[in-house]
């Protein structure tokens, strides 16, 4: 079995095969030797950063923005983000409060990444 | 009218300003102002949720938030006096701003100098000649950026892109994670305008096509967005008649170029670059206007805020260097000029006396190896090797001398390296 | 019509279209309704016109269509049995169709009676049709045909103009208008024009040389033409507004004195009872009314035709208009157009055509204007612009004018009739019908005019039937401009802000709006809905962004003031809400983990 990618270490934009036969896997394409660590973490887990918004009640405005502590798998994105939209926090916050801890088990925290104050009125 | 004195005014609290304001703070100046028209600080980074900030400045991958964050809570913990949900009307040439608010009214400071900071707007459908109707469903990626990510509501549920920059790409991610069905992302161009990490990861990732040389002509719906035309381009970028296509969609999201906002340069009688839209800067970032500086997107249209912030700081020490008398304004300039390969070149002229200067430069094309000359006068003075270079990246590069003769940078074709 | 005039009109047009088959009746007022067949849109047009310059014709209804193109047309009946199912919902004197200019005008000055009036508009504010899409012109009109309805009304509106803006706060700029030549050979052309000036009754028209021109206007000497300029033809009438401005204007003063406005009203049918009319069928009801007046634009032919009386077609004429940067000057404080023998080629051309367009123009804000151009297009509805028209408006290229100064350009459509002149007048067969159709250019300088004959009208026959009407002695003709905070000094804009804070609040970026200016919009007494709405009453999303920036906080402020949902404003018309759908559930409040 074999996959293909657009490295994106560095501008050079390599087009790597990734292949897997009896359970060694090889990546061809690369110019580097960072492409080869590349092609086999998005051939067998691929990461990506997490980032959305949460319904803030009491803020300046009405979403709070989110962050990941770290990558979690791509193929947890949707689960995650499922959680997120669910949630609601109350104004005020300070950038770095977790949101959601160790979110679906990914052992990553969803953070706010901005602080807001609260809206006077 | 409430008369006060500072000794810089930075207009605009982006990330040009915020660096602007702080490093001015660093350096000495006593009093400064930071004007922002917006009810808090951090411009445009607000609405720019997503990693990959602050990589140069940093090490590490902040949001847009995060990245403004850092600089906003320095600022709000030094002296430096924030004006929110201020409006500068006016700035004069002999440094004169009015500005008013809802809380102090109008108010005019007399200024030792100013850095201008008002960052850029972006290019509307008339501006880009879409044709057809004008229903509602039409909007740039910066305003559904905003209703998304700040407001909280979307637009839309099927749409179509047009513009394959960062932030064409970015707002394709964006809108599929909420939901909205991203139909495509087309290009006039024939190469894609972002990075590429921006298209494996915004459009590959979702399977969201990218059409090259293909743009949207014309807009049908009458309250809302029902259709786009889109057609390929020849050559000329003309389209082509027989290739063009109906795609059924309610939103069309323009993500078609920036323009620096020099509405209040204009009227203070700054000379503007015709190639950058910016100011006409020198090696301090100073405008043709003595004491009075530019920095970030109002300057010209960076791609990394990093560079945003590097030019604010750059301006800052101008500004104290002719805070403190040390910019002699009769001292003649030396033109920059772009040869092979430069389509413009910040700043675009430098004094002889002038220390370190640090110019940023883009491409008019791509090349896998090239070589960055500096001449003055014919002769050498800088070489560097450059790989991978493309138009959508800015280059900056440092020149620790200018001296007194015409200087010329070129970006060179390698065939080996 | 008799019967040899028919018959001649026929050998015309049989020689000019040798291929098409006619079928022509006439009535006695001498309106001929066409039927047949023919190749395409543009020969549907030509042949109407062709008729209705033709000895005798008061008029044409052109139901000439053509195999293969389907022609849109409004289905009423959704509306109609709306209106049946909600019955009689209201009884007033005059219902009046349409918020344009005329619309608004009539309205403003029939307040002054003792009548009760309700204005219904099928869109979503005044000033949504020709009224908004158009160069602003208050022509002077030397440019009408003498002896026709329009050159008497135009010179008249034009001097009534000044009474307007005074009374009713909005801006004229007096401009003036000339044309020049710059080669002896051509002042007989200049002449030509001056005599039809003078032949109209236009104030001050002149002949005048080089020099006083350079006086008048600098900007030739600027140009480098002071020496070049041999003659001009000067007119000081010449005026610019900003159409939506006036008739907002118009709107407000016409509520204040009492007139309600109806919008998102779409008449459906006219209701009449032996040979008088009793009211409309609106989707929003039944209203009872004893007069009716149709300024229904485009629409105008259709309400006459709901009436009873099918008079006159109308024909949509796009126009594309484009409006430049501000950064872009004018040249000119005048209107100023250099006449050659490439210039007098192409009006001559134009006017065989029957098209009217092109130039230079500009807004009273000093946004220069582009076009318009001209094209006939079968769909009332159609505005879409494309990129033939827009290369006409923006000239030949030698002008400086770039793409790149282009803001916004879109397209009005004029109501013409096949005439192209002003149909305005009591319907002979629906008594009580009055129609204000054909106005087209120049029906924004007509519009003081206009009203005033509509006035007389009303008046008359109200007399004549022994039921005079009667003046109010609360009438108001004064509207008072609200602050533009733009055009004040600096001093003056600190004492606004002293007193209501909200002018301190800078909305729109590019045309420096304020809130205080949008708050001012809201609660006036024609309520804006819509953020094209706040547009054109503050001019806000104008500028050069196009509302990038602004829109959301416009959004906001509406709906804030009008207590609605931020998904529930509107672009424009119903069903152009700007947001769908908020993207978070409204969830219960859970406390962040700390």
């Amino acid at each position: 079995m074999s996959k293909e990618f657009v490295c994106i270490v560095c501008p050079n934009s390599c087009r790597l095969t990734v292949s897997e036969k009896d359970d060694e896997i090889t990546v061809t394409g690369n110019d580097c030797k960072r492409g080869i660590d590349h092609g086999i973490s998005e051939y067998k887990n691929p990461l990506r950063m997490i980032t959305s918004t949460v319904a803030i009640l009491g803020g300046t405005l009405p979403r709070l923005p989110v962050i990941g502590t770290g990558e979690i798998p791509k193929t947890r994105m949707n689960d995650c983000l499922d959680e997120i939209y669910g949630v609601s926090v109350s104004a005020p916050i300070k950038r770095g409060e977790i949101i959601i801890q160790n979110i679906k088990d990914t052992g990553v925290d969803i953070v706010a990444s901005r602080s807001m104050n609260k809206k006077e009125r | 009218m409430i008369s006060v004195k500072a000794d810089i005014v930075v207009i605009g609290g982006g990330p040009a300003g915020l660096a602007a304001a702080l490093k001015a703070r660093q350096l000495g100046a006593e009093k400064v102002i930071l004007i922002e028209r917006d009810t808090e600080l951090g411009g445009i980074l607000q609405q720019c949720i997503h990693d990959g900030f602050g990589i140069h400045r940093f090490g590490k991958r902040l949001s847009g938030t995060e990245y403004a964050q850092e600089f906003i809570d320095q600022t709000e913990r030094s002296d430096i006096e924030i004006k929110l949900d201020t409006i500068v009307l006016d700035v004069t040439p002999d440094r004169m701003i009015y500005a008013c608010n809802s809380l102090e009214g109008m108010f005019e400071i007399q200024a030792g100098a100013i850095i201008l900071a008002m960052g850029c707007r972006e290019r509307t459908a008339s501006q880009v000649l879409i044709y057809g109707d004008r229903p509602t469903g039409v909007l740039t990626a910066g305003a559904v950026q905003r209703y998304i990510n700040m407001e909280g509501y979307l637009p839309g549920s099927r749409a179509v892109i047009l513009g394959s920059g960062d932030i064409g790409l970015i707002m394709a991610r964006r809108m599929t994670l909420e939901g909205i069905s991203v139909l495509g992302v087309y290009e006039a161009m024939d190469k894609p305008g972002g990075l590429t990490r921006n298209l494996v990861q915004c459009l590959d990732d979702f399977d969201i096509p990218l059409h090259l040389a293909t743009t949207v002509t014309k807009v049908h719906g009458h309250e809302r967005v029902e259709a786009v035309t889109i057609a390929k381009l020849d050559k000329n970028r003309k389209p082509i008649l027989e290739t063009q296509e109906r795609i059924e969609c309610d939103l069309l999201v323009l993500a078609v170029g920036l323009i620096p906002e020099n509405e209040l340069s204009r009227n203070a009688g700054i000379e503007i670059d015709p190639a950058t839209k910016g100011p006409v800067l020198d090696n301090t970032f100073m405008t043709s206007v003595p004491g009075i500086f530019a920095a970030g997107n109002v300057a010209v249209v960076f791609d990394l805020v990093d560079y945003v912030s590097l030019s604010g700081e750059i301006a800052a020490q101008g500004a104290m260097d002719f805070l403190n008398g040390k910019i002699d304004c009769d001292e003649p300039y030396q033109k920059v000029e772009t040869g092979e390969n430069v389509s413009f070149i910040v700043p675009q002229r430098v004094r002889p006396s002038a220390n370190k200067t640090t110019f940023f430069m883009r491409v008019k094309s791509s090349e896998k190896t090239a070589l960055l000359e500096c001449t003055a006068d014919g002769e050498s003075v800088l070489e560097k090797r450059c790989r991978y270079i493309a138009p959508p990246e800015m280059l900056t590069f440092d020149l620790s001398c200018c001296g007194s003769k015409p200087l010329e940078v070129s970006m060179k074709k390698e065939e080996k390296l | 019509m008799d019967i040899e005039s028919i018959n001649k009109i026929k050998k015309t047009l049989k020689k000019n279209f040798p291929d098409v088959e006619l079928k022509m009746d006439s009535d006695e007022r001498g309106i001929l309704t066409l039927k047949g067949e023919c190749r395409d849109w543009d020969q549907v047009v030509q042949i109407g016109h062709l008729v209705a310059k033709q000895k005798g014709v008061k008029n044409v209804v052109n139901k000439l269509r053509v195999p293969g193109l389907d022609i849109p047309c409004k289905d009423y009946s959704d509306y109609i049995a709306m209106g049946n199912k909600l019955g009689v919902v209201d009884d007033v004197d005059v219902v009046i169709i349409g918020a344009g200019i005329s619309g608004c005008g009539i309205a403003r000055e029939l307040a002054k009676y003792k009548m009760n009036i309700l204005v219904v508009e099928m869109s979503d504010d005044v000033a949504t049709g020709a009224t908004k899409a158009n160069n602003g012109n208050i022509h002077p009109g030397h440019a009408a045909k003498p002896g026709t309805l329009k050159a008497k009304l135009n010179v008249e509106g034009n001097r009534m103009y000044t009474k307007w803006a005074e009374d009713l706060g909005f801006e004229l700029q007096r401009c003036g208008a000339m044309g020049f030549v710059t080669s002896n050979l051509l002042k007989p052309a200049l002449k030509v024009a001056y005599n039809q000036a003078v032949k109209n009754g236009v104030d001050g028209a002149a002949l005048i040389d080089g020099k006083t021109a350079c006086q008048i206007e600098p900007g030739l000497v600027k140009n480098g033409l002071g020496k070049a300029v041999k003659q001009a033809f000067w007119l000081p009438t010449m005026g610019l507004v900003e159409p939506f401005q006036v008739a907002v204007a118009l709107a407000e003063n016409a509520a204040s004195n009492g007139v309600r406005f109806w919008f998102n009203c779409t008449v459906a049918d006219v209701i009449t009872e032996s040979g008088k009319v009793s009211g409309v069928v609106t989707n929003k009801g039944i209203i009872k009314a004893k007069y009716v007046i149709n300024c229904a634009g485009v629409y105008a032919d259709e309400v006459s035709a709901m009436a009873g009386d099918e008079c006159y077609t109308i024909h949509p004429r796009k126009g594309v208009i484009a409006i430049l940067d501000k950064a872009k000057a004018p040249e000119y404080g005048a209107l100023c157009e250099h006449v050659t023998m490439e210039t007098i080629k192409l009006t001559l051309k134009n006017k065989k055509s029957q098209t009217k367009g092109g130039g230079m123009c500009r807004t009273p804000e000093g946004n220069v204007l582009m076009g318009p151009s001209a094209k006939e297009v079968p769909d009332k509805e159609d505005l879409a612009t494309d990129s033939e028209s827009l290369g006409y408006a923006m000239g030949r290229g030698d002008n400086g004018i770039q793409y790149s100064d282009i803001i916004r350009f879109f397209v009005g459509s004029r109501p013409a009739d096949y005439k192209e002149d002003f149909v305005i007048e009591m319907s002979p067969i629906s008594d009580g019908v009055i129609n204000v159709g054909g106005i087209q250019s120049p029906g924004l300088a007509s519009a003081p005019a206009i009203a005033k004959m509509v006035e007389g009208i009303v008046a008359q026959h109200a007399q004549d039937n022994g039921r005079p009407i009667e003046k109010k002695t609360d009438w108001q003709p004064i509207r008072k401009r609200k602050p533009q905070f733009r055009q004040l000094s600096h001093e003056e804009q600190g004492e606004l802000i002293k007193k209501n804070p909200s002018y301190g609040k800078v909305i729109c970026r590019c045309e420096c709006i304020t809130e205080g200016e949008i708050l001012d919009a809201i609660h006036s007494s024609v309520i804006p809905c819509s953020v094209d709405a706040i547009k054109r009453r503050t001019r806000a999303g104008m500028g050069r962004c196009q509302g990038g920036f602004c829109q959301p906080r416009v959004l906001e402020l509406l709906a804030r003031e009008c207590g609605k949902e931020w998904t529930d404003i509107n672009l424009n018309k119903e069903g152009s809400n700007i947001l769908v759908k908020s993207n978070r559930p409204v969830a219960s409040v859970k406390e962040a983990k700390k």
